[in-house]
């Protein structure tokens, strides 16, 4: 019986996978989303330091893409932020900054930049770039590059 | 029957996961404390910041020279940099910078301490060192904080430390007191071993460590996950030479000797704190998000500084938000100011605002003007602004 109710309880728990996702499609869906855009970018302003700069080292390289579209949360300070990019934030459509900490993903996973890709305007996957998966952005750059 | 043992040990599994053992720090005088001041802001002071700078500095040091001048200084971690500003006009004097690469390089810097301007010693947080320079970015020597040095595992019995203006380096004749932490929960077996302060003589420049965390508070294996749990803030009361401990989740403060390591315990709680609870959860299967939303719903203490133009205490309680969800930030809980008098009793407290979007009380400091606390302007980062508080009478 208790295997039982160990087993239930197991299999109806949300994956994290799950529980970010849900959480997404709901924080996308909630702000104007240029029907142009086939990735999102969230870019944490504090996590894990690493992960950021290589989040940031993408944005400066792909700003001028006007399908790639910047969430930037908990930043710290924008006035770092574009000295460290070289970009004038307010010059750019596709960066929106979130100031309501609308994308604050319920996860451990937060401290990472995440990277989602739209089909149709509605998120279809996502994945961080984090020590596990540290190629994220190359892989993201790479499919910018074959498109 | 072999059905039933396994049953029976399942349930003692599930069991024992389950029992992991908690703590219930009450406020013994929650309601029952009578204020006869408040806080109230009396001067604000603006300091002009360049393109490079954001308000908000991880660490800063009131400086005073022969002579008089007092330097307001603080750390610019995107250009690698001390900032120094006359505190009593408010005008830019210089920035010492220091190298990145090289023989004098300084990796990651997040704390340190002016003894006068031709010795800096910093803290690189890469290499867990403290590094004696000057103004002109030489490093002169390199001290190591990991004990012995070759064991890659120096940080299960050594302090990890997250320097801020509350957490400041404390000068002691000849010593200098770098207060660190454990982070997470404490384990049984090394709650009488760890000590959280690194002493460095500045003349051997030899290291020592002191203070074990209260048994009380953090023995037992006590579900504190998290770095914010266990961070120490102290300051000292050069007066009587005695430093001052407050920990997160206690209502009273700890005293030492600095050649002493035995506490005293002081109340100095504040009249609207509740019960501080440890988490029941096995500290393995905690996550980070679990610690985060325990950390807001709870109340918890932080700085306290000692003012010694007035001869009293002020410390910074963090009130819980009860309704706290995981997208809560610990950053947004709002800030209360509790002040005692020179014997720690209780004279009043005032909740100033929120942390995160008014206050940046990690940056707070004593000077003849009042207690300083950096104000966080609103969608600006034009000026680094302090606002001061002193007493009045209810």
């Amino acid at each position: 019986m208790i295997f039982l109710i160990v087993c239930v309880t197991i299999s109806c728990k949300k994956s994290v996978k799950e529980i970010e996702s849900i959480y997404l499609k709901d924080a996308i869906s909630k702000i104007k989303v240029n029907a142009s855009i086939k990735w999102v970018v969230i870019l944490p302003g504090l996590g894990c330091d690493g992960c950021i700069q290589e989040g940031e080292a993408f944005m400066k390289e792909n700003i001028g893409n006007l399908e790639v579209l910047f969430i930037l949360s908990k930043i710290s300070s924008l006035k770092i932020l574009e000295q460290k990019t070289g970009i004038k934030i307010s010059e750019h459509h596709n960066i929106y900054i979130d100031r309501g900490n609308d994308f604050n993903i319920p996860t451990d996973n937060n401290i990472y930049p995440c990277i989602i890709q739209l089909v149709n305007n509605k998120v279809s996957k996502h994945e961080f770039q984090c020590p596990r998966n540290s190629q994220a952005f190359r892989k993201l750059k790479n499919l910018i590059l074959s498109n | 029957m072999n059905l039933r043992l396994f049953f029976t040990c399942l349930l003692a599994l599930i069991l024992s996961k389950c029992s992991t053992d908690t703590i219930n720090v009450r406020n013994e005088k929650q309601g029952r404390l009578k204020a006869t001041f408040k806080l109230e802001i009396t001067d604000v002071k603006k300091f002009l910041l360049d393109n490079e700078t954001a308000p908000k500095p991880q660490y800063t040091q009131l400086f005073e020279i022969p002579g008089g001048v007092r330097y307001f200084t603080f750390i610019n971690r995107y250009n690698n940099s001390i900032y120094f500003y006359d505190y009593s006009t408010c005008t830019f004097i210089k920035k010492v910078l220091f190298n990145k690469k090289g023989p004098d390089a300084i990796l990651i810097m997040t704390g340190y301490f002016i003894e006068s301007i031709d010795s800096i010693y910093l803290y690189d947080k890469a290499l867990t060192q403290i590094a004696l320079t000057n103004d002109n970015g030489k490093v002169l020597k390199r001290i190591s904080l990991r004990g012995n040095t070759a064991d890659k595992n120096w940080f299960i019995d050594y302090p990890q430390y997250v320097p801020q203006t509350v957490t400041p380096f404390v000068k002691i004749n000849d010593e200098l007191l770098f207060p660190g932490q454990h982070m997470g929960t404490i384990p049984k077996a090394m709650i009488e071993k760890f000590k959280f302060t690194a002493r460095i003589n500045l003349r051997s420049h030899q290291v020592n460590f002191s203070y074990l965390y209260p048994k009380e508070l953090y023995g037992y294996n006590y579900n504190w996950e998290g770095r914010l749990f266990t961070e120490v803030f102290e300051d000292i009361n050069h007066e009587n030479n005695k430093l001052i401990f407050s920990f997160p989740v206690s209502h009273d403060l700890y005293i030492a000797d600095f050649k002493n390591e035995e506490f005293t315990k002081v109340y100095a709680g504040s009249n609207i704190a509740g019960t501080i609870h440890s988490m029941s959860s096995d500290p393995k299967q905690t996550t980070d998000k679990m610690t985060l939303t325990h950390f807001v719903q709870q109340d918890t203490y932080t700085a306290v500084k000692y003012d010694r133009y007035r001869n009293i205490y002020y410390r910074v309680l963090l009130n819980a938000i009860h309704d706290a969800t995981v997208q809560t930030s610990w950053r947004e809980k709002p800030v209360t100011i509790i002040v005692m008098d020179k014997d720690f009793k209780y004279l009043g407290e005032s909740t100033i605002g929120k942390g995160d979007k008014e206050w940046f009380w990690q940056n707070s400091f004593v000077t003849r003007e009042g207690l300083n606390i950096e104000y966080i302007e609103k969608d600006s980062e034009d000026y680094l602004t302090l606002k001061i508080f002193t007493l009045k009478n209810i």
